[in-house]
This record gives structure tokens, sequence and C-alpha cells, in this order.
């Protein structure tokens, strides 16, 4: 069977045959779901089928995952689901999503019947698609064999109870119907017609693909509701495998929230939210919410209360890359208000470490953008090669000018960047911190004024910052000197500044100092990667010799050395 | 005690603060007087809703505290009124009508930080205001200036503020960061005037240098260890 074809069947199935094939001699169902899984990424779209059905096939697919997580009690198939969201989320249309919920969803289904209401609001062909053509009825046809086979095969048949072992998922490629020990007796049904039942994750699932699609179609009101509706369906249930599709919904509602423009309160909400994921020790809810709460605390200008909440409570280890990225960016953020400039620098760094490299281009604009003038800040020039980057280049001209000003020093500039970007600076919410730049300005041009004139009178100085008089000009020259920013001595009677001689760096310990950090980078990064490193349970047994093997060895051993006794002889 | 009785106090001692030579015996009675008789209102606002005669009431109290506290210079009185205040002026924003104290009590809080030096919360509590009120309320205005002053070393500008505050209750606050601004300046000269110091903080550093320099090869040896 081509490689194709194989991992189609096997999405098809999935669905299609409401328990499969359980545990022959000597493999289980968690071990064939897993290798079966790693090798095949999500399915490509047989040729024949169009992009709707591929995406109907996807779904299924995605499904089937989610499935087979609740079956072999590991996350790692939820966390897949949920990552090719944002993938699937740009094919999805009206047609798509009926055609899914019709064939997914049980139908007296409620949340069918919900969902299609909600589609409904959304312009669009809302006819089903007719799934039964082409490739896809092929494989469907081949589960349905299977199925049947199955059920022949299974004299001893006993129904599956069904809370406790979720079936439905475990059935693997092969089909190997003459090892069955357990058999749909209960349910054996036409595998292309909608099963009887799903398990809550498949339900919450596509109504999170419904949140998003509308979302996505700015129908923002109904999405908040449905995302709602969402949320409370989950709270009824205690499970743990329903712990990250919370997590997104969270995610998705405070979105439609903020896009529907609804005025009401929803922090304690998700403080509540956040004390059940503590509790759960849920690490992507806690995440999630976490990210949330700060998020809208900066919305609204409650930077001392994101701060707060971010000291009492302790952002997971295990959560994903993204919501670290987020945390990182939020942490950066309230860092720079607070004057803490290193630190916020550090933070924006790991945020954009974090984010994803190719897609987010928003996220990592706004990274960005911040992070240039945390640098300014701290008196460094970003380099100019970040400004090149295509997906930077354009939002971040203004940043560019800006970051030209302050390294030429010239305030007159830096004033009328200012003045014709305020608009933009203040949609980005930087526009008070570009304020805070103007003394850095005044800072680089002192310095490279110390570098070119060894004396100048104060005079000149006012004159060259275009400040309006030589006092202040003095006082500004102290303030740098206090500082630390540049090495020079005023003389008060005659009006001078005096540059003292330039230090070698190279004597100081400031190279021992960049050396560590960049060692310390290198470790850090070696160790995560150890810790990272993922040892699926006894697969080292394989590489292990039986007993068997071990008797022929030294069988072989024991006659070599036998022949070689015997050569010698 | 009920609305009432707490709104005839509170009329008592409107007229006691806005009069000529007010008795500031007199009004610190009357004020520890109401702010029991608010604890019994909704003066600590938890859930559900208040009425705003209710919210009014407790925010005039806390307003004619807050300038009672500076006049009798009872500072850290201030910055407890200070933060009580931002509740009924941030968060009941809508419930109730803004208040002609307003911007004179933040700019005033705005300066106390600035005075304590605690310039993160000055630049946190700046967030918080829309820019309407940043750029063109004399008494925000005032602080914000004055920080950038600072920021740029015009010490001399902030000195010759001190002729053209927006309201008398400045003064006291001006008082104390110029008392700030001389001291950070006079520990600055004695740093840099005591040679003997510098020699000493050298040697220090040389000893902190070569203890760092040990603490890194360790740890490098520690962790190429882990990789071997």
């Amino acid at each position: 069977m081509p490689p194709a074809a194989e991992k189609k069947d096997d999405a098809a199935n999935a669905i299609a045959t409401p328990a499969g094939s359980g545990s022959g001699s000597g493999s289980d169902g968690t071990n064939n779901a897993s290798s079966s899984s790693s090798s095949s990424s999500a399915p490509t779209s047989a040729p024949a089928a169009t992009p709707e059905q591929a995406a109907v096939a996807d779904i299924r697919y995605q499904i089937a995952l989610l499935d087979r997580g609740v079956t072999a009690k590991e996350t790692r198939y939820a966390t897949r689901v949920l990552r090719a969201i944002s993938r699937l989320r740009h094919t999805l249309n009206k047609k798509i999503l009926v055609t899914a919920l019709n064939h997914f969803l049980p139908t007296a289904s409620e949340t069918k019947a919900l969902l299609l209401e909600a589609l409904a609001l959304v312009p669009g062909d809302a006819e089903p698609m007719d799934l039964d053509s082409g490739a896809v009825t092929v494989a469907a046809e081949e589960s349905a064999a299977a199925a049947v086979a199955a059920t022949a095969a299974s004299s001893t048949a006993t129904p599956m109870d069904t809370t406790a072992a979720a079936p439905a998922s475990t059935s693997t490629t092969t089909t190997s119907a003459t090892t069955t020990t357990t058999a749909p007796a209960t349910k054996a049904k036409k595998p292309a017609g909608p099963p009887a039942s799903v398990n809550p994750e498949v339900d919450a699932y596509l109504q999170l693909l419904v949140v998003i699609f509308l979302l996505d179609s700015k129908v923002y009101g109904p999405a908040r509701e449905l995302a709602a509706a969402l949320l409370a369906k989950l709270q009824q249930h205690s499970r743990r495998s329903l712990d990250q599709i919370e997590a997104k919904a969270y995610f998705y509602f405070m979105r439609a929230h903020d896009l529907s423009g609804n005025e009401t309160d929803v922090r304690p909400m998700l403080h509540a939210a956040l004390r059940t994921a503590t509790l759960h020790r849920d690490d992507e809810g806690q995440a999630t919410l976490i990210n949330l709460l700060v998020r809208n605390y900066l919305e609204h200008g409650l930077y001392e209360q994101a701060d707060k909440l971010i000291v009492k409570s302790t952002f997971p280890d295990h959560a994903s890359n993204n919501e670290w990225a987020r945390y990182f960016y939020y942490l950066g953020r309230i860092r720079a208000t607070q004057l803490e400039y290193s630190e916020a620098f550090q933070h924006l760094q790991q945020a954009l470490r974090k984010a994803p490299q190719t897609s987010a281009p928003g996220f990592l604009q706004t990274v960005n953008k911040l992070a240039v003038i945390v640098q300014l800040l701290l008196g460094e020039i970003p380099e100019r090669a970040l400004f090149r980057q295509p997906i930077l280049r354009r939002s971040l001209e203004p940043y560019l000018l800006l970051s030209k000003a302050v390294r030429d020093g010239n305030l007159t500039e830096f004033g009328s960047v200012v003045d014709t970007h305020a608009d933009k600076f203040k949609a980005d919410g930087n526009y008070m911190l570009i304020l805070r730049l103007r003394h850095s300005v005044i800072k680089t041009g002192v310095r490279m004024i110390n570098l070119s004139y060894s004396r100048i009178s104060t005079a000149d100085i006012a004159e060259k910052l275009q400040l309006p008089s030589a006092l202040d000009a003095e006082f500004i020259v102290a303030k740098a000197i206090r500082d630390g920013v540049i090495e020079a001595s005023i003389d008060r009677t005659n009006g001078v500044m005096q540059s003292s001689e330039l230090l070698d760096v190279y004597n100081t310990s400031e190279p021992l100092e960049a050396f560590n950090q960049r060692i310390g980078f290198c470790l850090n990064i070696h160790n995560e990667c150890v810790k990272a490193l993922r040892f699926p349970p006894n697969a080292h047994r394989k590489a292990l010799e039986t007993a068997e093997e071990r008797r022929d060895r030294e069988q072989q051993e024991k006659e070599f050395a036998e022949e070689m006794a015997a050569e010698e002889d | 005690m009920t609305i009432a009785n707490a709104n005839a106090l509170l009329s008592k001692l409107r007229g006691e603060w806005t009069a000529t030579k007010p008795n500031h015996q007199l009004c610190g009675d009357l004020l520890i007087q109401l702010k029991i008789a608010l604890t019994e209102l909704s003066f600590l606002p938890t859930a559900g809703v208040q009425s705003a005669e209710e919210l009014l009431l407790a925010r005039e109290v806390l307003e004619i505290g807050a300038l009672h506290s500076i006049a009798v210079g009872d500072f850290a009185a201030f910055d407890r009124y200070a933060v009580q205040l931002r509740t009924y002026y941030f968060d009941y924003a809508a419930a109730i009508p803004t208040s002609s104290q307003r911007s004179l009590l933040l700019g005033l809080h705005l300066l106390r930080l600035l005075s304590q030096q605690q310039i993160g919360d000055f630049h946190v509590a700046l967030e918080r205001l829309n820019s309407v009120t940043l750029t063109s309320d004399p008494f925000v205005r005032f602080p914000i200036a004055l920080e950038q002053h600072i920021m740029e070393g015009l010490d001399h500008q902030v000195f010759a503020a001190v002729q053209n505050v927006p309201h008398p209750s400045y003064v006291p606050f001006m008082e104390q960061l110029l008392q700030t601004l001389r001291s950070n300046a006079e520990s600055d000269k004695l740093k840099l005037s005591v040679g003997d110091a510098r020699k000493l903080a050298a040697k220090i550093e040389l000893h902190d240098y070569s203890a760092q320099v040990i603490q890194n090869a360790l740890g490098y040896a520690k962790e190429l260890e882990r990789i071997v």
C-alpha cells in the first residue's frame, strides 16, 4: 500500500471503526499508535481530492490524534493537534466546517446544533460536501470492510466500557482482524456516517475550530458567546486530557472578547480559572491564563498589578515556547517601564528567541520595536541589519529614523521624528518610553563631543547640542560625568570641559565578562537540549539481547576460544 | 452610622477646611470620625454595586484628608490617601463624575514619588494616565517636566521651578526633592574628592576580580565534566 493511502486509511479507520483491533500478542494499542504516528506527519491530501476534501480529511486526522491521546493518556497528541490549528485555520471555510460537523459529531448532539446555528451567521456556501467520492470513499470502504471482519472474527465479543477505555482510537493500519480480542460489538455501523458518541475532546475541538473560524470571519460577538459556552461546558468535565484545549479556548475567548469591544470585566473569571489551573497543575492553562491576565492589565495601564501578579505567581517551566515568548515580552515591557532596561532587554531577547521564527510576523515586529527602544535607552545602537529584514523593514521604519537621530545625538532631528510619527508610536504603546529617549540623545551628543575634542568650552557645547544656555550644558556634562558616560572634568573658572585619557578597555574585566556571558549562554543551550531529549519507555529493550541471543553468543565465543586454543597447540 | 450622619460630618469638615485659617487639629479629629463612619458604608470596595452617593462622599473625605496630611506634614498618611484615591479616580471613573481635585492630587502623588526617588513607580503611575492629561494638565505636567530635568541633569532648573509651583501644596514635596538632589550632589563630590577612597575601591575591585576568575573557571570545569 502506498504511504499516502496508508495514512488516509489510518485516519479513516480511527474515526470509522468505533473499536479497532486491540491488544494482540506482543503489541499493545499504545505502542502501535505511537509508532505509526511518529512515522507519519499530518496527512497530505490524496491527489484526487479537492482542497476542501483534503481539509476535511485533515480534521478527521486531527480527531483521530485526539482520540489516541485520550487512550494513551499522552498530552503530546493534543499538543500536536493544537499546533496544527494555525495551519488548518487558513484552509477553513463554511462548507468544510459544516461537512465536518455533519460527519464527526453525533446526529443528536447539542453542540452540533449550536455550532451549525453559529455558522449560519457567516455568509457562504453551507451545502455539505459529499464525502463518498474519490479517494475518501476508497479509504472508508476499506475501513468498513475491516470493521466487518473484526466483528466477524470476534466470537467472544465484550462491549467495551466507553468512559473508561475511550475506544475508537487503537486501530492500526494493518487492522489485523485475526488477532482481535475486543470488538465493536455494540457500535458497529456505517463508517461514513456520524458516530453515535464522541469524546468530549473531539466535541470541544470542533467547537474551538468554529470559534476560530468566526473570529477569522470577523463575527466577533457570536464568537465570544460561543467561546464562553465552550468554557462553561469544559468546566463541567474533570478530564486532564481537556486541559490543553481549555487553555486554547481561554486564549480565543479573550481574543474574541478584545475584538468584540466588550467592556465587561473578565479579570475575576480569569483569576478563578488560573486558581483552578494551578490546583490541577495544568501547565498550559496556567501559562495561558497568566499571559492573558498580564495582557489585560497592561492594556488598561495597570503595570503595578501586572508586576504583582508576575511576582506572586510562578510561570510553569513546561509551558509551550509560544507562551514563554509572550510572557517574556510582557515582562520586558513591565521592566522597561520600571526603568530596568538591561533586564528588560534580556527578556525581550529571550522572547525573540522563543518566538516562532517564520510565522507570527506581528509578534516579531512588536517585540523588535520595543527591543529597539530599550536598546537605545541602554545607550546602545541597534544593528542596522535588523531594519533590513523583510518582515520588519516597513513597520520598523519610524524606529530606524529614531535610532539614527539618537546615534547622531541630534536633538532637532529627534524632535521632528517623534512629532511626525507620534501617532504610530502611541498606537504601539511606546510613546512614553520614546519621550524618555531625549536624554539618551543628549548623552550621545555629549559623548561624541568628548571623543572629538580634548578641550571645549561649555558655550560651544550648548551651541552644538542646541541647548538654551552654557549653564545648561555645564549641568548636562556634569551629569554625564557622574553617570560614567564620559571620562572628563569640568574647569568651572574657564568654563571648559577637559577630556581625560581614553581608557583601554582590554585592561579592564570587560572582556572577561563578555566571554563569560557567551560561554554561559552556550552551556545553557547544551543543558536545555539534554533536558529536552525524550526517551520512549522500553525503547532500550530492543538494543538489549535476549537470553537466546546471549546463549548463542556465548556458544560462539566458547567455540572461538577453543579454536584458538587448538591452533596454539 | 448612616450616610446622613456621615454627610453631616463631612459638611462640618468641609466648612472647617475651606475656612481662611483651618483648625488642623479639629480637621484631623473630624477625619478620624469620618473614616470610622466610612467603614460601615461602601468605603473599601469589594464585589457588588456601590451607590454613587457613598462613593462621592468617600472620595471627598479622602481628598480633604490627603491635602490635610500635607498641611500637617504627615507624608506617610498622604501616601495612603493617594493610593486609596486611585481606586476612585480610575476604577470608578465611569460610575461617578470626575472630581475637580483629581489632577491636583494625581500631580501631588507623582511629585511625592519623584521626591522619594521612586522613579520606576513614577513611570508606572504615568502609564495609567491618558495622553490628554499628560500633555495639557498643568498639575501633572509640572512633575513630568521636573523628572525630565533631573534625568538630563539640569538641577538648576529644578531649583528654579520652586518659584512657580502650580499649587501651594506642592511646596513641601518640592523641598524634599531639593533636599534629595543636594545630598546626591554632595555624595558625588565626596566620592570624587577623596583619592584614598579611590585606591581602596581599586583594591577591593582587584580582589573581586580574581575571585570571579576562579569562580568562572570552576563553573566551566563543572559544566565540561557534565558534557564529557
